[in-house]
């Protein structure tokens, strides 16, 4: 069990009169090498979760411990670097941490300050980037003469490049156009990481999570099996959810006469049925 | 480390909220005076009283104000340390091996210590008791007679505003990018010269760059509103004395006064 989160609160602003609890009660357990979708309306905590998932926030009470690591809300914690190497966090506009000179140095510059060697770091950086598609012509210039999208593939690099066990996203491709978008969900998926995707894009989530965690108001309402989660009509209606537009297209199909063995996560599969069958 | 909060607006339903901002932010500059008024703890006992019935009247939890004071702790300690290694006057009340403490030095220390908590308590009511807006036309309006100078009073009460507006903001933008860097693995609080160096780039040069971002889209934001900095602009809601402010000014005035009664015949 990597992640194991039990009983977790958290409190903005304790104390003051605009205290706000973001997180209540929250009880989760998260397996290796799945593929999570993190979803919620906006301002339910899915970003203040992800952020103790590398102790950038610290709980007021509960218990969190990732790959035996225990996370204290009680006391303070050392050692955090080793935990932060585990977990990469790749933020909501993440385009903005780049400082460097030059892209190349940017990328390299986490490598580094985990103590990997300068021609290490360098190695990883020049893959990373190219896996994210970043051309090699851009590496030397610097990472403000950047278009938005591209800064954001070169903040993904630069935490792809720290080879992190756990991989957490938070809206990693909201404003990249859907061509880059679905590239780096890809790549997100061929990696064989945990992975922890916080997005608003129901399709993306449906073809390439195994699981949902549904947050709303600050409570964990469910964690299960992605066409489960979709396909419960009374939480989708209660919570009011619109459907991926796939599973739509597929429950048509079905009103229509055309007959399943199963859901399909994606189009090539469930035209393959209906030609077939 | 999430209590930037200190001194943010709250909107509660008081007499001091109701007042006048003009009038507070004078009340705010008399007290700031009155301070230095050499008229000893009696005087600093009339200060904090009055400054006690604002707070009662304004509807502020006191551990509001307290929280305000966190911050500035650190800061006591440091100013009773070098008092107390710098001032050698008055009686010797304690000696060890080099050590030597006088009266006088936790003397001067409380004095410096009461008027902080004064002055900081006190701004600390103003801007919680004050809608920002209300606040900078207050200024402006304060300004005004300065304008007859050429002193550009508007763009510079306009300037204040969006300053103040701009400070929690500024502090969340830091702590998004030191989170983010620290993902990456920069560590704020230890390391070697080279790499606090590093760390602090990492945090200044996006921050630079994000405040600049933001400066130029409020820019543009305001022109298309139809924003020209020379041209005189009207109001929605103007600012009226009425009777409340007029009292309280009295009551400011006699409290100058009780003062320096007793500045000169009390001690
Ligand atoms: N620094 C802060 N101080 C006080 N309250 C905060 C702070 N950050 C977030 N909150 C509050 O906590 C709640 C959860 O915020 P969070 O950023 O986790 O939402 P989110 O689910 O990530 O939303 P989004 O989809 O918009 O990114 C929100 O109601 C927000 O107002
Ligand atoms: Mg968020």
């Amino acid at each position: 069990m990597p992640i194991e989160i039990e009983k977790l609160n958290f409190i903005y602003a304790k104390d003051m009169p605009f205290e706000y609890t973001a997180l209540k009660d929250i009880d989760l357990k998260l397996q290796d090498n799945k593929f999570y979708a993190l979803i919620g309306k906006t301002g339910s905590g899915k970003s203040t979760l992800i952020q103790h998932l590398n102790a950038l926030l610290i709980g007021s009470s509960g218990k969190i411990k990732v790959n035996n690591f225990e996370i204290y809300t009680d006391k303070k914690n050392k050692n955090l670097k080793n935990l932060r190497k585990e977990v990469g966090v790749v933020f909501q506009f993440s385009e903005q941490q780049l400082f460097e000179e030059t892209v190349l140095k940017d990328v390299m510059f986490g490598p580094l300050n985990f103590k990997v060697s300068e021609s290490e770091a360098k190695a990883k950086a020049i893959k990373y980037l190219k896996l994210v598609g970043i051309d090699e012509k851009l590496f030397e210039k610097s990472p403000f003469e950047l278009s938005g999208g591209q800064k954001r593939k070169v903040a993904i690099a630069g935490i792809l490049a720290l080879e992190p066990q756990i991989l957490v996203l938070d809206e990693p491709t909201a404003g990249l156009d859907p061509e880059s978008a679905k590239e780096i969900l890809e790549i997100f998926f061929s990696l064989n990481k945990t992975i922890i995707l916080v997005t608003h894009d129901f399709d993306l989530v449906y073809s390439y999570a195994d699981e949902v965690i549904f947050l709303d108001n600050g409570n964990l309402i469910t964690k299960r099996e992605t066409v489960d989660f979709f396909t419960d009509d009374e939480l989708i209606s209660k919570y009011q959810l619109e459907l991926p537009s796939l599973l739509n297209f597929q429950n048509k199909l079905s009103e229509k006469g055309f007959s399943f063995t199963k859901k399909h996560k994606n189009l090539k599969d469930l035209i393959k049925e209906v030609i077939y069958e | 480390m999430n209590n930037f909060t200190i001194g943010k607006y709250l909107p509660l339903d008081s007499f001091v909220h109701k007042l006048d901002p003009r009038t507070k932010i004078i009340m705010l500059l008399l007290i700031m005076g009155a301070v230095f008024i050499k008229s000893g703890w009696i005087g600093y006992f009339i200060i904090l009283g009055f400054i006690a019935l604002s707070l009662i009247l304004s509807k502020i939890k006191i551990s509001y104000v307290l929280n305000a004071f966190k911050p500035l702790i650190m800061m006591m300690v440091f100013l009773i340390v070098i008092n107390v290694l710098v001032i050698k006057e008055g009686n010797l009340i304690f000696s060890y091996g080099f050590i030597k403490i006088y009266d006088k030095a936790i003397l001067d220390t409380l004095y410096i210590s009461v008027r902080l908590l004064i002055m900081i308590s006190a701004s600390t009511i103003l801007t919680m008791s004050s809608n920002p807006l209300d606040l900078t036309v207050g200024i402006e309006k304060l300004l005004k007679p300065l304008g007859r100078f050429n002193f550009p009073y508007e763009d510079v009460a306009m300037m204040i505003s969006i300053a103040l507006r701009f400070i929690p903001t500024i502090i969340e933008e830091t702590q998004k990018i030191m989170n983010a860097q620290r993902s990456r693995g920069v560590d704020y609080e230890e390391g070697k010269i080279k790499e606090k160096i590093q760390a602090v780039l990492s945090l200044i040069v996006p921050l630079f760059s994000t405040s600049l971002n933001m400066a130029e889209d409020l820019a543009s934001a305001m022109e298309a509103r139809g924003y020209i900095p020379q041209e005189p602009r009207t109001r929605y809601r103007d600012l009226k004395y009425n009777i409340k402010d007029y009292i309280v000014f009295l009551i400011g005035v006699l409290l100058v006064v009780l003062l320096v009664w007793v500045s000169y015949y009390a001690i």
